[in-house]
């Protein structure tokens, strides 16, 4: 066992417990249960406690049957006792057996492009109280700038116009159609355009109802359409499609990791797994997984990449 | 300190600015947003929207005295007007604001100069009584508007 670098990687257990079982998945699933409750006391709002579905699908993904039989119970087994702690902005990872589940609690986040500023107030309120984390801005071009783009090239890597900090990871962008300079149409185009940031969601608003405008919108790539004024309840409409295009983002990753690893085969390797730090070797998804689940472990891909 | 003297006015003026069509239900929307990590957030983002089409109104009516009236132009500000208005609400604003873009498609000049007046009145009297409603609420104080402002 690893239990160096799985001390590190998962507070909330101890590398003591983790030498003292042994792979039986139904061990690991009592652990992940008791995991959880840790986790939910800790919790100071429900808002962080929230399962994820990306990694049931990245498990059917890669899986033999027992060890989806053995995930799809524990996730049931989870998703009903937390239905009503569901908010929108939160994500926490779950590795399935025979790997460690271990839940974590961090925010997705969403910038938000409006040049009026009531409505960039409103959107961020919006937001937060969903539990993303928020950056606004006002102006498609410094939309661009904020997610490392400048002028038509990509800068490589993207880096955020924030010198002091590191990558900075946009899991959504909601934009206002209606903008001087560049619209939020043009923002899509540009984004979509972009190899690094192309996967990432993007969704539209408008205070204007026009098919013809939704149509389009959609047509270039944009993921939803909201009607303004923006609700709360519109929010939860978030959430999907940042795991959708997670759980996309995953199984490629998977697929480009099995072929590389083929060598390394280890006699319980799963190799379906939440991100780690390690696969950012690929450029075109770091910016999504940069900055967030550090806590995120699976032994088995390291090991199978370190042995 | 009995409150509920304060609290029967702040609901009836809440009530009376529903009923008069000055606020819409987006105006109950943005309560729903205020707690207690943003307590005051109705305020902060009606008084930017204040700002916000004090500036606009002052644009559109410079650019309704310039000659030749760029009504592509006017409509776009309008088009901005109405759009903070409706985030927070403010539904006569709103209206008004579609007789203005009406008024601007037809390049009615008139109908706009008038349409503005009437912007202009409905802004200053939406943010006088607006003003009233947060004294109000104000004098009951954060803890006490958490628990009753959804009443």
């Amino acid at each position: 066992m690893r239990s160096d670098f799985l001390s590190h990687h998962t507070p909330f257990l101890s590398s003591f417990v983790f030498h003292h079982i042994s792979w039986n998945p139904f061990m690991c699933l009592y652990i992940y249960q008791l995991n959880h409750t840790h986790t939910l006391q800790k919790a100071s709002k429900a808002s962080h406690a929230k399962h994820a579905y990306f990694p049931a699908f990245s498990l059917l993904c890669n899986s033999s049957p027992l060890q989806l039989l053995v995930a799809s119970s524990s996730f049931l087994v989870r998703n009903k006792e937390h239905e009503q702690e569901d908010t929108p902005g939160s994500s926490s990872a779950l590795v399935f057996p025979p790997a460690m589940a271990v839940a974590t609690e961090t925010p997705f986040h969403v910038l938000a492009v409006d040049d009026s500023l009531p409505d960039r107030k409103l959107i961020e309120r919006l937001l937060k109280t969903s539990s993303f984390q928020v950056t606004t801005v006002d102006s498609g071009s410094k939309a661009l700038e904020f997610l490392g783009i400048h002028g038509d090239e990509d800068s490589s890597p993207p880096i955020s116009v924030h010198a002091d900090q590191l990558e900075v990871a946009v899991n959504l962008i909601i934009t206002d159609y209606c903008m001087p300079g560049m619209t939020g149409y043009d923002l899509l185009k540009k984004i979509k355009e972009s190899t690094s940031l192309r996967d990432i969601p993007v969704v539209i608003m408008s205070s204007e109802n026009i098919p013809s405008r939704i149509n389009r919108c959609l047509e270039e790539g944009a993921d939803e359409f909201f009607l303004k004024p923006v609700r709360l309840s519109d929010m939860s409409r978030l959430k999907p499609h940042i795991l959708k295009s997670r759980c996309k983002e995953h199984c490629h990753q998977e697929q480009h990791q099995q072929s590389d690893s083929d060598s390394d085969s280890n006699s319980d390797s799963n190799e379906c797994s939440n991100p780690t730090n390690n696969s950012s070797s690929d450029k075109s998804n770091s910016r999504k997984r940069e900055g967030e689940d550090n806590e995120e472990v699976l032994p088995q891909t390291n090991r199978s990449r370190h042995s | 300190m009995d409150y509920s003297n304060l609290w029967r006015q702040i609901f009836s003026m809440k009530k009376s600015l529903f009923d008069q069509g000055y606020l819409d239900e987006q105006y109950n929307q943005l309560e729903e947003l205020q707690d207690d990590s943003s307590p005051n957030f109705v305020e902060e983002v009606v008084a930017l929207f204040f700002k916000d089409s004090s500036r606009l109104l002052t644009n559109i009516e410079q650019a309704l005295e310039k000659y030749p009236q760029d009504f592509y132009r006017l409509d776009s500000l309008v088009h901005q007007f109405k759009g903070s208005g409706s985030s927070i609400g403010a539904l006569r604003m709103k209206n008004e604001c579609s007789m203005f873009k009406a008024h601007c498609n037809d390049r009615n000049l008139e109908g706009c100069r008038r349409s503005l007046q009437k912007m202009k009145r409905e802004h200053a009297t939406l943010k006088q009584k607006l003003e009233t409603y947060f004294q109000l609420l104000r004098q009951v104080g954060p803890r006490e508007r958490a628990v009753n402002s959804r009443k």
